[in-house]
């Protein structure tokens, strides 16, 4: 009994012995397993933390970088705030030639803007002191010593003599002391307002604020500012002395033209009074010629007895003379008339062709005797001219008698043609030809070109003189070109509309 | 029974005309200008914090409780301007406004003045409904985590608190606060809202958080001594090397607008953004906010691109928590160093809130040093922070024919 029981526990022993060493064994296994894991994870947790640590250096170059990129941005940021604001101040300031407008125009939004708190504009009088143009935030009193202080410190002068800028960034440290002590700004800016006569003034730029501070790109921003304003200002001083001149010039004009003006009233007072005596002394002169005339014509016709031969030729030459004398009483007496107005132009239309073949027949024995070539050139289209036929005959009858004189042996030409609103005419000869010094004063009373042939030919000098006088007195224009020994064109206008009586108008002007 | 709401701006040379023609506008941009306006906020740049300023104000508005702040940069629907002075004028019957001032914050004990100023805030609004609370403090005061601490304190930690610190235009030199016709400087002003509106808000940042997470390991209120057991600057000196150096420059020192520090909150799923405004001798780097031991911190990144966005987002969000209603004015106060960094591209920004809102919607902002705000948003009101490098759109809602 003892040894079942005996033998039992032995079996339960060995079952628990089994069980144990069974549970021990899964118990080492699972430990073994663990301890796997723990290193799986130390490492996983070791790669982890390199991980993020890798990471972490990463956000560092991150932040570098980022740090860099914001500084880039924000000097970007400045530069195109302060260069739109320059921009719009330039615009305003050079817009104006006024001086005062240009400083005032300088306003405090907009250095505001350029990113200034405060600013003062000084400019130098007549006496070489600086006085304030614009001033924001400082009392006068303030200003008033800082420019006394900076014109004559030694410490400033290559702001003013050498017209370089100064500022926070670029001043020595007792620059800058001197600056805080008179304006109370850490950052600021002194540019020289440069002309081409030097340095006229300066700005002074400047902040409290801490937000800003100023930067060598700031300082050349502000040269950029003060040179446009040197400029505005030498513009508008500029402006200045032309308008002055230009007043000046209108006085001096105003003056000359009253003296012209009054020059003009003599001479026409002197003219009139001429026209009048040449028409009193030609009517004086007319009354005992016709008498000269008539008591020639008297003996001449032998009613009073028979005259001998001799005294005959006397009297015809008495006659011819007297001829002679009339006609230039006549023409001059036609010139004082149309020169005085006198004359009424009747204004007739003519047809141009006709009135010159008309002439030209009146003419002919002349040119016949002279063996000259007429030629006449008036095409069928020319329009009708509206003028005074008997002064237009005269026109064309001295004009073609001229040109016989002067024409030897050769040919005359008149040609037509339209010249808008008026006939152009035009009487050619190849004659002997004026000399160019002579041209001007063809159309001069009583004026006679000087030459062997004109020695033969009579004439008054009063012919073309006539000619100028009723052309214009039509509001046509003439003119010559001529060549020595070539020959001579006389171009002349007449209008092809009516108008009314040009000459009359013209008066009532006067 | 409505709500008229009228904004006018100039940035008139004259501190005193610009007001007038500010306050102006105001009035008659109002629905019904007869009717008188019962709340003005003022925001300007320093030019225009003058006495004279406030007091045409109060003379155009003199029924209305008039507060407000400087800043660096003007936000209105047109334009964002760096010089002026802009006005919101709001004449409701609906809407409560109840203004305390706390003067002299400095030259006080923080602790007992801030929560008396709680204390005044709560009893002066009574047992009316308080819906927000804004709060506009100088923004280089350090009391101003304390203040929000006291006010959280008394209005209740969930209740909704916005606000911002005021700005100088990046001097860093003196700030100005307003509060009827005075124009303070060390001081705050706390406005507690209520009655019948609907309000929404958002405030975003648009910041990632780069590298792995660092802990703050031994910090003194605001002043982080220790990241990681080393001094505190060796979390910027490994990212920037010897350029860190700069960061002891000045406050706008780029790398302190650039990459704040972002710190995780308990419960909150976004950083908590805490530019860096001193850096200490011993290389200890001192925020706005405090600090709590033992948070983990990161160096954050962002760009335009992101800061637009987070813009778009807060501007979404705050309208989708009108629950449909029409927004009729949204308050925006954003951080200055969003202003620098945007720089000309800022008014993108204010173009991305515009296409969210609605065209129309008037907007009416400032730059700031320091934006109070929760980090949830919209519908989930959590606790308020002092941050940085944020946005907040507030909106109001149109609040018509009731």
């Amino acid at each position: 009994m003892l040894s079942i029981t005996s033998s039992i526990d032995t079996t339960i022993f060995t079952v628990i012995g089994i069980v144990i060493l069974g549970a021990i064994g899964v118990l080492i296994f699972i430990l073994i397993n663990k301890i796997d894991q723990v290193r799986e994870l130390k490492t996983a947790l070791k790669k982890l933390k390199l991980s993020f640590d890798n990471l972490d250096e990463q956000a560092k170059l991150i932040l570098k970088t980022d740090l860099e990129l914001n500084r880039a941005q924000a000097e970007l940021d400045k530069r195109l705030t302060s260069l739109d604001a320059l921009q719009r101040t330039s615009r305003l300031i050079s817009t104006t030639l006024d001086e005062t407008e240009i400083f005032r125009r300088l306003d405090k939004s907009l250095m505001f803007e350029l990113g200034f708190e405060k600013t003062i504009v000084l400019t130098f009088d007549k006496e070489r002191n600086l006085k304030s143009r614009v001033n924001s935030g400082f009392s006068p009193e303030t200003i008033n010593s800082f420019a006394h202080q900076i014109s004559r410190d030694s410490m400033f002068q290559s702001v003013f003599k050498e017209g370089h800028p100064l500022s926070s960034a670029t001043a020595t440290k007792a620059k800058k002391e001197k600056i805080i002590s008179l304006l109370g700004m850490p950052n600021f800016i002194l540019s020289p307002i440069l002309t081409q006569e030097g340095t006229i003034g300066v700005i002074f730029f400047g902040n409290e604020s801490q937000a800003e501070p100023i930067s060598e790109a700031d300082e050349e921003m502000a040269s950029i500012l003060t040179n446009q304003v040197g400029q505005s200002f030498e513009n508008a001083q500029l402006f200045e002395q032309v308008y002055r001149s230009r007043q000046e010039l209108e006085l001096k004009i105003q003056e000359r033209t009253k003296q012209l003006a009054l020059a003009l009233e003599k001479v026409q007072k002197a003219s009139k009074t001429k026209s009048e005596f040449v028409s009193a002394v030609s009517h004086e002169l007319r009354t005992p010629l016709t008498s000269i005339k008539g008591y020639a014509a008297i003996l001449m016709s032998g009613k009073l007895g028979e005259i001998p031969p001799k005294v005959n030729e006397r009297l015809s030459k008495i006659n011819k003379h007297s001829d002679s004398l009339v006609e230039l009483i006549n023409d001059l007496l036609d010139i004082s008339r149309i020169e005085s107005g006198r004359i009424e132009m009747r204004h007739e239309k003519i047809p141009a062709k006709s009135l010159i073949e008309n002439i030209a027949d009146i003419l002919m024995p002349q040119i016949k005797e002279k063996n000259i070539e007429l030629l006449i050139d008036i095409p069928n289209d020319t329009p009708d001219i509206f003028a005074d036929q008997k002064q237009m005959e005269r026109v064309f009858i001295n004009l073609l008698s001229n040109a016989i004189k002067y024409t030897p042996n050769g040919t005359i030409k008149i040609t037509a043609s339209r010249d808008k609103n008026k006939v152009l005419f035009e009487v050619e000869d190849n004659g002997t030809g004026i000399k160019e010094d002579d041209l001007p004063h063809l159309f001069d009373e009583f004026y006679r070109v000087e030459n062997d042939l004109n020695q033969n030919i009579k004439g008054t000098g009063l012919g073309l003189s006539l000619v100028k006088n009723i052309i214009e007195a039509h509001s046509g224009e003439i003119w010559v070109t001529s060549e020595l020994k070539v020959g001579t064109t006389f171009h002349f206008t007449f209008p092809s509309q009516p108008q009314e009586n040009i000459l009359k108008k013209e008066n009532q002007k006067e | 029974m409505a709500t008229h709401i009228g904004i006018g701006f100039s940035k008139d040379e004259s501190p005193f005309r610009a007001a007038q023609e500010a306050a102006i506008h105001a009035k008659l941009h109002l629905d019904d200008p007869e009717i008188p306006a019962n709340f003005v906020l003022v925001f300007s740049t320093v030019h225009y914090s003058r006495i004279e300023s406030l007091e045409i104000i109060q003379e155009t508005f003199p029924q209305a409780k008039i507060v407000g702040c400087s800043t660096s940069g003007l936000i209105l629907s047109k334009t964002i301007e760096t010089r002026g002075i802009s006005i919101l004028a709001i004449s409701s019957q609906d809407i409560r406004f109840e203004t305390n001032c706390l003067k002299d914050i400095s030259e006080k004990n923080i602790t007992t003045a801030s929560q008396e100023f709680a204390d005044q805030c709560l009893r002066s609004f009574g047992a009316h409904r308080r819906q927000l609370s804004m709060l506009l403090c100088d923004g280089l005061l350090e009391e101003g985590p304390v203040l929000l601490k006291s006010l959280r304190e008394k209005l209740g930690q969930l209740s909704l608190i916005l606000g911002a610190g005021s700005s100088d235009n990046f001097q860093y030199a003196k700030t100005y606060q307003y509060f009827q016709n005075e124009v303070l400087t060390n001081a705050a002003i706390n406005i507690v809202i209520g009655g019948q509106m609907t309000i929404g808000f958002s405030n975003q940042h648009g910041w990632k958080p780069l590298g792995k997470p660092r802990a703050v390991t031994k910090v003194d209120g605001n002043i982080i001594r220790e990241i990681n057991g080393k001094k505190a600057i060796s979390l910027y000196e490994e990212f920037f090397a010897e350029q860190a150096t700069a960061l002891f420059s000045s406050r706008l020192n780029r790398m302190r607008v650039f990459y704040p520090l972002g710190f995780s909150v308990t419960g909150e799923r976004k950083c908590l953004l805490q530019n860096v405004i001193e850096v200490l001798d011993d290389g200890s780097l001192v925020c706005q906010g405090d600090i709590p031991e033992g948070t983990e911190v990161h160096i954050m990144i962002g760009n335009k691109e992101s800061c637009k966005q987070a813009a778009h987002d807060a501007a979404c969000e705050a309208k989708e928590a009108l629950m449909g209603k029409i927004p009729g004015v949204a308050i925006i106060f954003e951080s200055s160093s969003r202003q620098k960094l945007l720089g000309r591209q800022a008014f993108q920004e204010i173009q991305a809130i515009k296409e969210a809102l609605g065209e129309e919607v008037p907007l009416f902002g400032m730059y700031s040093y320091g934006e109070f705000a929760p980090l949830s948003t919209g519908g989930q009101v959590g606790r308020s922070f002092l941050q940085n490098e944020t946005i907040t759109v507030l909106a109001l809602d149109q609040h018509r024919a009731y």
